[in-house]
């Protein structure tokens, strides 16, 4: 055997015996090891007890990390996405307070991540302290999504929902600004037509006059 | 000569074939190319996102199509017609579509110099899973030539499926202003008194108006196994001043690698617009065919529809489970990523028709998903709210209060 071969063995040896101590030394989710690369799962899991440590939920980190794993992501990416993840679930977590519940952290974190102001979401609590905020945290997220600045998806959903809008209502104003855009509206102008609209017609169940979505499906792997 | 004209149209389809993007293709059912050999040589290139080879009359989506025949009798080769079509749907929800095609037609005629027509078709379909119908009318323009004006046609289809055979039948009307060269004879009195030799007879060729009236009919059988696709063609077509004549036609093709086909047609006279037919024989031309983008593994007889969504819903299934229902045309089989599955990928049940359901065991709030149908490309669930997935793509969102 010559010394290149043995050199490979003995790394090969090592780092195995690294992995298999540090799976034995904390509990990896068997979800994550039948999905993810042993390396990986344990990356992903020193992530999600750091989280847990923190008083953050885990099952959502998780799950992204699944996501991954099924998107076909390379490895350095889930366990980046998972981290981004815990990382904006601590910052929605300050901004939305202690009665936070669990949907409205993942919502929140969601939003974060697509590029809401922390601000924006503490403006949301103190409008409706005790209404869920998932609908307008996810009502958010999607209009970043598409592209509206977030200086006016944000606005236009913290003024609603202090004014009082239903989820429902909230989840249609949503349409409306995806038809605009659909459309061909630049989104920013979609987005202040439809709280133009919400105001003029009140609490009045908005885009009741506006046609429906159309029914297109676009593919996920896009950006 | 054949060969020589042949091997550059082979290269640069191959090169197209290239450049388009997988993601593109993957939509694709059909992107092939068919080159026949005999004595009447065709090149064909389709690019469709449905079949149109082995659906004769269904009208499909066609994106790009181009025909091109070249006629070898006499001395060397000269191109006899050509002929690209472009088409877009316009509008298409419930099975209904209105669609356009657009097409361009360039025919050499050595006598009278070249004819450049354009050509376009409006097009009304209505497909379900295993029958359609359409109609469709389309006028036409002469940019060079001698025809004198544009000429309409208006046509109408129904088709059906049953297993592998596919049944079509087709009827077109088209009219063709035409100025048609006739003799008028002259006669003249050169004295008197009267006399057969005392008369001068001569012709002088004039040109008339006519409207000439072509209408057509065929049925058309597509039947495929899992290497060979026959399509049986027979027709009628009656033209006016000129009679009826019946014409058959069968192409075939035998898939002798996945995606490499031998390719041959038999056909009789009448395919020519002026009915004089190109040959009174039988004539057969073999080639190949080459299709890249050709789905392995499934039936040569593709989907007739391309899978689309209708609408989805989400309903309170009891017992903290909601369920969510989606309508959908022309699949045989939908899945369910996401938070709801732990990222495993789950069929939907059939529940009636084109209806499907899934039963998800969800608490309160936000679930990333998304759907696929046919084994298709990942889709979004159309109109529900969406976010990026951190991963470079975006994600569909069920928000369960």
């Amino acid at each position: 055997m010559n010394r290149t071969f043995m050199r490979a063995a003995g790394a090969g040896i090592v780092a195995s015996w690294i992995v298999a101590g540090s799976l034995m030394a904390g509990e990896v989710d068997p979800r994550l090891i039948a999905r993810l690369e042993p390396v990986t799962a344990h990356d992903v899991q020193r992530n999600i007890d750091r989280a847990r440590a923190e008083g953050l939920p885990t099952e959502p980190l998780v799950l992204k990390a699944l996501e991954g794993a099924a998107k076909g992501a390379p490895d350095q990416v889930i366990v980046a996405a998972v981290r981004r993840n815990a990382q904006a679930m601590q910052t929605a977590s300050r901004a939305l307070g202690p009665r936070t519940t669990e949907p409205e952290l993942v919502a929140g974190a969601a939003a974060v991540l697509a590029g809401a102001a922390p601000d924006s979401l503490r403006s949301l609590r103190a409008a409706r302290g005790e209404s869920s905020l998932v609908v307008p945290l996810v009502v958010i997220s999607d209009l970043l999504a598409r592209r509206v600045p977030a200086r006016e998806a944000t606005q236009i959903i913290v003024a609603s929902w202090r004014e009082g809008i239903s989820s429902a209502a909230l989840l249609r104003m949503r349409e409306w600004i995806h038809h605009d855009i659909q459309g061909g509206v630049a989104p920013s102008t979609a987005a202040l037509r439809a709280r133009a609209t919400y105001e003029r017609e009140g609490s009045r169940s908005p885009g009741a006059a506006r046609p429906p979505t159309p029914p297109s499906a676009e593919r996920t792997d896009k950006k | 000569m054949r060969l020589a004209l042949s091997m550059p149209c082979l290269a640069v389809f191959g090169a197209i074939q290239m450049i388009v993007p997988p993601s593109f293709a993957a939509n694709l059912e059909t992107a092939d190319l068919t080159m026949r050999f005999g004595p009447y040589p065709t090149f064909r290139a389709d690019l469709a996102p449905e079949p149109a080879e082995a659906r004769p009359c269904s009208r499909g989506r066609t994106l790009l199509s181009f025909e091109g025949m070249v006629a070898t009798a006499g001395a060397g080769a000269r191109l006899q017609s050509a002929r690209l079509d472009g088409g877009i749907d316009l509008w298409r929800s419930r099975g209904f579509a209105v669609g356009v095609v657009g097409g361009a037609t360039h025919e050499p005629v050595p006598s009278s110099g070249a004819q450049d027509r354009l050509r376009t078709q409006l097009l009304f379909r209505w497909s379900a899973r295993s029958a359609g119908v359409w109609v469709s009318g389309a006028a036409d323009r002469s940019l060079r030539g001698a025809d004198p004006g544009g000429r309409t046609e208006s046509a109408g289809g129904v088709w059906f499926s049953l297993g592998s055979v596919d049944m079509s039948a087709t009827a077109a009307r088209s009219v063709a202003p035409t100025k048609e060269q006739v003799l008028i004879r002259y006669t003249r009195s050169l004295n008197l008194p009267w006399s057969p030799d005392s008369v001068a007879t001569w012709y002088e060729p004039a040109y008339l108006d006519r409207d000439v009236v072509s209408t057509e009919f065929r049925l058309a059988m597509g039947v495929a196994s899992a290497r060979l696709e026959v399509i049986p063609t027979v027709g009628l077509r009656s033209i006016s001043m000129r009679g009826t004549r019946s014409w058959i036609q069968a192409d075939a093709s035998y898939w002798i690698a996945p995606r490499l086909a031998l390719a041959a047609r038999v056909s009789s006279t009448g395919v020519s617009d002026d009915n004089a037919g190109r040959t009174d024989a039988l004539s057969f031309t073999i080639g190949g065919r080459l299709a890249p983008w050709r789905r392995v593994g499934h039936s040569v007889t593709p989907q007739r529809i391309e899978p689309q969504f209708e609408s989805w819903e989400l309903l309170d299934g009891g017992d903290s489970t909601r369920v969510l229902r989606v309508r959908a045309l022309g699949v045989s089989r939908i899945d369910l990523q996401g938070d709801v599955t732990g990222w495993l990928t789950l069929p939907f049940e059939r529940e009636e028709g084109d209806s499907w359901i899934i039963r998800m065991d969800a608490s309160p709030g936000s679930h990333r998903v998304r759907v696929r149908m046919n084994e298709g490309p990942w889709l979004l669930l159309p109109g529900a709210p969406s976010q990026e997935d951190d991963f470079g793509g975006v994600t569909s969102l069920l928000v369960f209060e």
